[in-house]
Protein backbone atom coordinates (compact mmCIF):
# COMPACT_ATOMS: atom_id res chain seq x y z
CA UNK A 1 0.00 0.00 0.00
CA UNK A 2 1.19 3.35 -0.92
CA UNK A 3 2.74 5.31 1.94
CA UNK A 4 0.29 8.12 1.45
CA UNK A 5 -2.58 6.18 2.47
CA UNK A 6 -2.59 4.80 5.95
CA UNK A 7 -4.21 1.56 7.13
CA UNK A 8 -5.74 1.74 11.05
CA UNK A 9 -7.28 -1.98 11.44
CA UNK A 10 -10.06 -1.36 8.49
CA UNK A 11 -10.45 2.30 8.55
CA UNK A 12 -8.48 4.44 5.96
CA UNK A 13 -6.42 7.83 6.73
CA UNK A 14 -4.65 10.40 4.11
CA UNK A 15 -2.86 13.27 6.45
CA UNK A 16 -4.65 12.05 9.56
CA UNK A 17 -8.22 12.71 8.22
CA UNK A 18 -10.33 9.69 7.66
CA UNK A 19 -11.09 8.31 3.67
CA UNK A 20 -13.98 6.32 2.93
CA UNK A 21 -14.51 4.04 -0.15
CA UNK A 22 -17.07 4.26 -2.86
CA UNK A 23 -16.82 1.97 -5.38
CA UNK A 24 -16.70 3.38 -9.28
CA UNK A 25 -20.50 2.12 -9.70
CA UNK A 26 -22.03 3.46 -7.07
CA UNK A 27 -20.22 6.56 -7.63
CA UNK A 28 -21.63 6.07 -10.98
CA UNK A 29 -25.43 5.73 -9.81
CA UNK A 30 -24.70 8.24 -7.41
CA UNK A 31 -23.84 10.73 -10.16
CA UNK A 32 -26.92 9.57 -12.53
CA UNK A 33 -29.21 10.12 -9.45
CA UNK A 34 -28.16 13.40 -8.93
CA UNK A 35 -28.36 13.88 -12.92
CA UNK A 36 -32.04 12.62 -12.60
CA UNK A 37 -33.05 14.75 -9.47
CA UNK A 38 -30.73 17.69 -9.20
CA UNK A 39 -30.52 21.12 -11.05
CA UNK A 40 -26.72 21.79 -12.42
CA UNK A 41 -25.65 18.15 -10.72
CA UNK A 42 -22.36 18.35 -12.71
CA UNK A 43 -21.30 21.79 -10.97
CA UNK A 44 -22.18 20.54 -7.42
CA UNK A 45 -20.13 17.47 -8.37
CA UNK A 46 -17.29 19.84 -9.30
CA UNK A 47 -17.57 21.77 -6.48
CA UNK A 48 -17.83 18.76 -4.08
CA UNK A 49 -14.36 17.55 -5.85
CA UNK A 50 -12.71 21.27 -5.35
CA UNK A 51 -14.03 21.29 -1.74
CA UNK A 52 -13.23 17.54 -0.83
CA UNK A 53 -9.55 18.33 -2.24
CA UNK A 54 -8.81 21.46 -0.55
CA UNK A 55 -9.65 19.99 2.81
CA UNK A 56 -7.38 17.46 1.79
CA UNK A 57 -4.32 20.09 1.15
CA UNK A 58 -5.47 21.70 4.73
CA UNK A 59 -4.95 18.39 6.22
CA UNK A 60 -1.47 18.04 4.29
CA UNK A 61 -0.28 21.22 5.97
CA UNK A 62 -1.57 20.74 9.19
CA UNK A 63 -0.26 17.41 9.22
CA UNK A 64 3.43 17.99 7.62
CA UNK A 65 4.11 21.22 9.53
CA UNK A 66 6.60 23.30 8.11
CA UNK A 67 8.26 20.71 5.49
CA UNK A 68 4.31 21.27 3.64
CA UNK A 69 4.87 24.93 3.54
CA UNK A 70 8.28 24.80 2.27
CA UNK A 71 6.98 22.03 -0.25
CA UNK A 72 3.71 24.39 -0.78
CA UNK A 73 6.45 27.68 -1.69
CA UNK A 74 7.40 25.77 -4.66
CA UNK A 75 4.26 25.23 -7.13
CA UNK A 76 6.08 23.19 -9.21
CA UNK A 77 7.36 20.61 -6.63
CA UNK A 78 3.69 20.61 -4.74
CA UNK A 79 1.77 19.93 -7.75
CA UNK A 80 4.08 16.82 -8.71
CA UNK A 81 3.91 15.82 -5.10
CA UNK A 82 0.10 16.50 -4.74
CA UNK A 83 -0.52 14.81 -7.98
CA UNK A 84 1.59 11.60 -6.56
CA UNK A 85 -0.75 11.76 -3.75
CA UNK A 86 -3.87 11.63 -5.69
CA UNK A 87 -2.12 8.77 -7.54
CA UNK A 88 -3.49 6.42 -4.65
CA UNK A 89 -6.74 7.40 -4.43
CA UNK A 90 -7.76 5.21 -7.13
CA UNK A 91 -9.29 7.89 -9.21
CA UNK A 92 -6.84 6.92 -12.28
CA UNK A 93 -3.33 7.23 -13.44
CA UNK A 94 -2.96 11.03 -13.24
CA UNK A 95 -0.40 13.10 -14.97
CA UNK A 96 0.62 16.02 -16.20
CA UNK A 97 2.12 16.17 -19.59
CA UNK A 98 2.17 19.69 -19.79
CA UNK A 99 2.80 22.77 -17.18
CA UNK A 100 3.74 25.95 -17.34
CA UNK A 101 3.17 29.95 -18.13
CA UNK A 102 0.49 28.88 -20.19
CA UNK A 103 -1.44 25.96 -19.33
CA UNK A 104 -1.50 23.09 -16.59
CA UNK A 105 -2.91 20.16 -18.49
CA UNK A 106 -3.72 17.30 -16.79
CA UNK A 107 -4.36 13.73 -17.95
CA UNK A 108 -6.02 10.67 -16.95
CA UNK A 109 -5.58 6.95 -17.88
CA UNK A 110 -9.11 4.77 -16.84
CA UNK A 111 -10.56 7.73 -15.23
CA UNK A 112 -12.55 6.32 -12.00
CA UNK A 113 -15.42 9.06 -12.57
CA UNK A 114 -16.18 7.63 -16.07
CA UNK A 115 -15.20 4.19 -15.75
CA UNK A 116 -18.85 2.66 -15.81
CA UNK A 117 -20.29 4.80 -19.05
CA UNK A 118 -17.12 2.44 -20.57
CA UNK A 119 -17.99 -0.67 -19.08
CA UNK A 120 -21.55 -0.35 -19.98
CA UNK A 121 -20.78 1.04 -23.36
CA UNK A 122 -22.64 4.12 -22.79
CA UNK A 123 -21.32 6.76 -24.76
CA UNK A 124 -21.37 10.76 -24.04
CA UNK A 125 -21.95 13.66 -25.93
CA UNK A 126 -19.94 15.48 -23.24
CA UNK A 127 -17.12 14.98 -20.57
CA UNK A 128 -18.25 13.07 -17.67
CA UNK A 129 -15.37 13.68 -14.79
CA UNK A 130 -16.92 16.76 -13.20
CA UNK A 131 -15.78 15.77 -9.67
CA UNK A 132 -12.07 15.43 -11.17
CA UNK A 133 -12.28 18.43 -12.80
CA UNK A 134 -13.15 20.40 -9.57
CA UNK A 135 -10.28 18.22 -7.74
CA UNK A 136 -7.74 19.69 -10.03
CA UNK A 137 -9.39 22.77 -9.95
CA UNK A 138 -9.20 22.84 -6.23
CA UNK A 139 -5.30 21.27 -6.06
CA UNK A 140 -4.27 24.27 -8.52
CA UNK A 141 -6.35 27.14 -6.72
CA UNK A 142 -4.72 25.99 -3.41
CA UNK A 143 -1.23 25.58 -5.00
CA UNK A 144 -1.25 29.36 -6.58
CA UNK A 145 -3.37 30.81 -4.38
CA UNK A 146 -5.47 32.28 -6.84
CA UNK A 147 -9.11 31.16 -8.26
CA UNK A 148 -8.74 29.09 -11.41
CA UNK A 149 -11.40 26.68 -13.35
CA UNK A 150 -11.02 23.42 -14.97
CA UNK A 151 -12.38 22.28 -17.80
CA UNK A 152 -12.33 18.32 -19.08
CA UNK A 153 -12.09 18.44 -22.78
CA UNK A 154 -11.21 14.89 -23.36
CA UNK A 155 -12.95 11.72 -21.99
CA UNK A 156 -13.18 8.08 -22.04
CA UNK A 157 -17.00 8.02 -21.82
CA UNK A 158 -16.96 10.09 -25.30
CA UNK A 159 -15.04 7.36 -26.51
CA UNK A 160 -11.75 8.92 -26.36
CA UNK A 161 -8.28 6.80 -25.29
CA UNK A 162 -7.54 9.07 -21.36
CA UNK A 163 -9.57 11.94 -20.21
CA UNK A 164 -7.63 15.28 -20.40
CA UNK A 165 -8.15 18.45 -17.99
CA UNK A 166 -6.90 22.19 -18.62
CA UNK A 167 -6.85 24.51 -16.58
CA UNK A 168 -7.49 26.82 -19.80
CA UNK A 169 -5.05 29.58 -20.87
CA UNK A 170 -5.73 33.33 -20.61
CA UNK A 171 -3.41 34.86 -17.57
CA UNK A 172 -0.15 33.01 -17.06
CA UNK A 173 0.17 30.51 -14.76
CA UNK A 174 3.59 30.43 -13.29
CA UNK A 175 4.72 27.62 -11.77
CA UNK A 176 8.14 28.62 -10.59
CA UNK A 177 9.69 29.37 -7.28
CA UNK A 178 8.93 32.52 -6.01
CA UNK A 179 6.04 32.93 -8.64
CA UNK A 180 4.83 35.30 -5.56
CA UNK A 181 3.33 38.32 -6.71
CA UNK A 182 3.27 37.89 -10.76
CA UNK A 183 0.97 34.29 -10.11
CA UNK A 184 -2.19 34.35 -11.76
CA UNK A 185 -4.79 32.02 -11.67
CA UNK A 186 -7.69 31.99 -14.59
CA UNK A 187 -11.15 32.27 -14.62
CA UNK A 188 -12.99 30.38 -16.88
CA UNK B 1 -14.26 -14.39 8.34
CA UNK B 2 -11.73 -14.85 5.72
CA UNK B 3 -12.27 -12.70 3.04
CA UNK B 4 -8.19 -12.39 2.30
CA UNK B 5 -6.74 -9.64 0.11
CA UNK B 6 -9.74 -7.52 0.60
CA UNK B 7 -8.36 -4.38 -0.20
CA UNK B 8 -5.27 -3.39 -2.87
CA UNK B 9 -3.91 0.36 -3.29
CA UNK B 10 -1.73 0.50 -6.12
CA UNK B 11 -0.70 3.80 -8.11
CA UNK B 12 -3.95 4.42 -9.97
CA UNK B 13 -6.30 1.77 -8.77
CA UNK B 14 -7.67 0.85 -5.54
CA UNK B 15 -9.31 -2.63 -5.30
CA UNK B 16 -11.82 -3.23 -2.31
CA UNK B 17 -13.66 -6.34 -2.13
CA UNK B 18 -12.95 -7.25 -6.21
CA UNK B 19 -14.55 -3.84 -7.30
CA UNK B 20 -12.43 -1.05 -8.31
CA UNK B 21 -13.30 1.81 -5.55
CA UNK B 22 -11.71 5.45 -5.21
CA UNK B 23 -10.88 6.82 -1.88
CA UNK B 24 -13.15 10.26 -0.96
CA UNK B 25 -12.80 12.43 2.31
CA UNK B 26 -16.44 11.92 4.10
CA UNK B 27 -16.86 15.50 3.23
CA UNK B 28 -17.42 14.77 -0.13
CA UNK B 29 -20.53 12.95 0.52
CA UNK B 30 -21.69 15.66 2.92
CA UNK B 31 -20.98 18.34 0.68
CA UNK B 32 -23.62 16.94 -1.92
CA UNK B 33 -26.11 15.95 0.61
CA UNK B 34 -26.24 19.66 2.51
CA UNK B 35 -26.52 21.02 -1.44
CA UNK B 36 -29.20 18.74 -2.40
CA UNK B 37 -31.11 19.52 0.98
CA UNK B 38 -30.75 23.33 0.12
CA UNK B 39 -32.18 22.55 -3.30
CA UNK B 40 -34.72 19.71 -2.96
CA UNK B 41 -35.49 19.84 1.08
CA UNK B 42 -36.49 16.46 2.42
CA UNK B 43 -36.37 14.95 -0.92
CA UNK B 44 -32.62 14.69 -0.56
CA UNK B 45 -33.25 11.54 1.43
CA UNK B 46 -35.43 9.40 -1.53
CA UNK B 47 -32.04 10.91 -3.52
CA UNK B 48 -29.94 9.43 -1.74
CA UNK B 49 -31.44 6.14 -0.61
CA UNK B 50 -31.97 5.24 -4.37
CA UNK B 51 -28.61 5.92 -4.78
CA UNK B 52 -27.46 3.56 -2.34
CA UNK B 53 -30.08 1.19 -3.52
CA UNK B 54 -29.80 1.40 -6.87
CA UNK B 55 -25.30 0.76 -6.61
CA UNK B 56 -26.18 -2.07 -4.32
CA UNK B 57 -28.84 -3.54 -6.26
CA UNK B 58 -25.74 -4.09 -9.13
CA UNK B 59 -22.71 -4.39 -6.65
CA UNK B 60 -24.11 -6.95 -4.24
CA UNK B 61 -24.57 -9.97 -7.32
CA UNK B 62 -21.05 -9.67 -8.34
CA UNK B 63 -19.71 -9.17 -4.09
CA UNK B 64 -21.80 -12.77 -4.15
CA UNK B 65 -19.14 -13.88 -6.43
CA UNK B 66 -15.96 -13.43 -4.70
CA UNK B 67 -17.27 -14.20 -1.09
CA UNK B 68 -15.45 -17.54 0.38
CA UNK B 69 -18.76 -19.42 1.09
CA UNK B 70 -18.67 -22.92 -1.33
CA UNK B 71 -21.28 -21.51 -3.27
CA UNK B 72 -23.94 -24.83 -2.63
CA UNK B 73 -23.50 -24.39 1.09
CA UNK B 74 -23.87 -20.94 1.30
CA UNK B 75 -26.92 -20.10 3.80
CA UNK B 76 -28.67 -16.41 3.07
CA UNK B 77 -27.92 -15.26 6.56
CA UNK B 78 -23.73 -16.35 5.78
CA UNK B 79 -23.83 -14.65 2.49
CA UNK B 80 -25.30 -11.06 4.54
CA UNK B 81 -22.97 -11.66 6.97
CA UNK B 82 -20.30 -11.53 4.36
CA UNK B 83 -21.69 -8.59 2.85
CA UNK B 84 -21.49 -6.82 6.01
CA UNK B 85 -17.83 -7.85 6.31
CA UNK B 86 -17.10 -6.63 3.21
CA UNK B 87 -18.84 -3.34 3.90
CA UNK B 88 -16.97 -3.12 6.84
CA UNK B 89 -14.35 -1.98 4.69
CA UNK B 90 -15.73 0.91 3.49
CA UNK B 91 -14.20 2.54 6.24
CA UNK B 92 -17.57 4.41 6.37
CA UNK B 93 -17.74 3.14 10.11
CA UNK B 94 -18.41 0.17 11.79
CA UNK B 95 -21.08 -2.11 10.77
CA UNK B 96 -22.80 -5.00 12.62
CA UNK B 97 -25.81 -7.00 11.55
CA UNK B 98 -27.89 -8.03 14.68
CA UNK B 99 -30.79 -9.37 13.48
CA UNK B 100 -31.85 -11.97 10.93
CA UNK B 101 -34.98 -13.04 10.88
CA UNK B 102 -35.21 -14.88 7.37
CA UNK B 103 -38.52 -16.10 8.06
CA UNK B 104 -40.02 -12.61 8.29
CA UNK B 105 -37.84 -11.08 6.11
CA UNK B 106 -36.67 -8.65 9.42
CA UNK B 107 -33.29 -7.40 9.90
CA UNK B 108 -31.32 -4.95 11.93
CA UNK B 109 -28.18 -3.43 11.29
CA UNK B 110 -25.55 -0.76 13.00
CA UNK B 111 -23.05 1.45 11.94
CA UNK B 112 -20.51 2.29 14.76
CA UNK B 113 -19.32 5.62 13.75
CA UNK B 114 -21.16 6.38 10.51
CA UNK B 115 -19.13 8.69 8.54
CA UNK B 116 -21.97 9.99 6.90
CA UNK B 117 -23.46 11.13 10.08
CA UNK B 118 -20.40 12.49 11.94
CA UNK B 119 -20.45 15.66 10.34
CA UNK B 120 -23.64 16.19 11.29
CA UNK B 121 -23.49 15.18 15.50
CA UNK B 122 -26.65 17.02 17.51
CA UNK B 123 -28.35 18.14 14.36
CA UNK B 124 -30.66 15.65 16.11
CA UNK B 125 -31.99 14.05 13.04
CA UNK B 126 -31.59 10.88 10.88
CA UNK B 127 -28.58 11.50 8.35
CA UNK B 128 -27.62 8.10 6.31
CA UNK B 129 -30.14 7.51 4.07
CA UNK B 130 -27.62 6.70 1.30
CA UNK B 131 -26.82 3.58 3.90
CA UNK B 132 -30.14 2.60 4.14
CA UNK B 133 -30.25 2.29 0.72
CA UNK B 134 -27.64 0.35 0.48
CA UNK B 135 -28.68 -2.23 3.24
CA UNK B 136 -32.00 -2.35 1.63
CA UNK B 137 -30.58 -2.97 -1.98
CA UNK B 138 -27.72 -5.52 -0.78
CA UNK B 139 -29.95 -7.72 1.54
CA UNK B 140 -32.52 -7.89 -0.77
CA UNK B 141 -30.61 -8.81 -3.71
CA UNK B 142 -29.14 -11.46 -1.48
CA UNK B 143 -32.07 -13.25 0.03
CA UNK B 144 -33.82 -12.11 -4.04
CA UNK B 145 -36.53 -10.16 -2.37
CA UNK B 146 -37.56 -5.80 -2.65
CA UNK B 147 -36.49 -4.85 0.78
CA UNK B 148 -37.40 -1.37 2.05
CA UNK B 149 -34.86 -0.17 5.23
CA UNK B 150 -35.22 2.99 7.72
CA UNK B 151 -32.98 4.54 9.72
CA UNK B 152 -34.48 4.23 13.76
CA UNK B 153 -31.19 5.51 15.27
CA UNK B 154 -28.31 7.58 14.44
CA UNK B 155 -25.50 9.23 16.07
CA UNK B 156 -26.78 12.47 14.58
CA UNK B 157 -29.82 12.24 16.07
CA UNK B 158 -27.60 12.13 19.51
CA UNK B 159 -27.84 8.08 19.54
CA UNK B 160 -24.81 5.69 19.99
CA UNK B 161 -24.71 4.13 16.81
CA UNK B 162 -26.88 4.59 14.08
CA UNK B 163 -29.53 1.84 13.40
CA UNK B 164 -31.44 0.33 10.53
CA UNK B 165 -34.67 -1.43 10.20
CA UNK B 166 -35.15 -3.87 7.02
CA UNK B 167 -38.28 -5.35 5.96
CA UNK B 168 -39.92 -6.73 3.14
CA UNK B 169 -42.04 -4.27 0.98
Amino acid sequence: MADYVQKKRKELFLFGEQLSVLDVRSFYYLKKELGRSVRNSNELLYDAGKDAVQKMQSSFVKFLGDSARVLMSDPENALNEFVEVLNYLGLGEISIPESGLKTIKFVVRHSAEAQEYVNLKERSKSPVCYALAGIFAGVCEGILQNPVECKETRCIACGEEVCEFVIPSGDDIILTRGGGDDRQGHKA
Amino acid sequence: MGLKGMISIEKGLVVVAGERSVLIPPSFITLLQDRVMKEKGEKWREIFYEAGKKAMDNLAPTYKLIMLIPRNSASKKKLIEELVEIWSWMSCGRPEVTKIDLRNNHFTFRVYGSTIAKPYLGRGEMMCDYLAGMVAGGFGSIIGESLKCREVKCIANGNEFCEFEVTGV
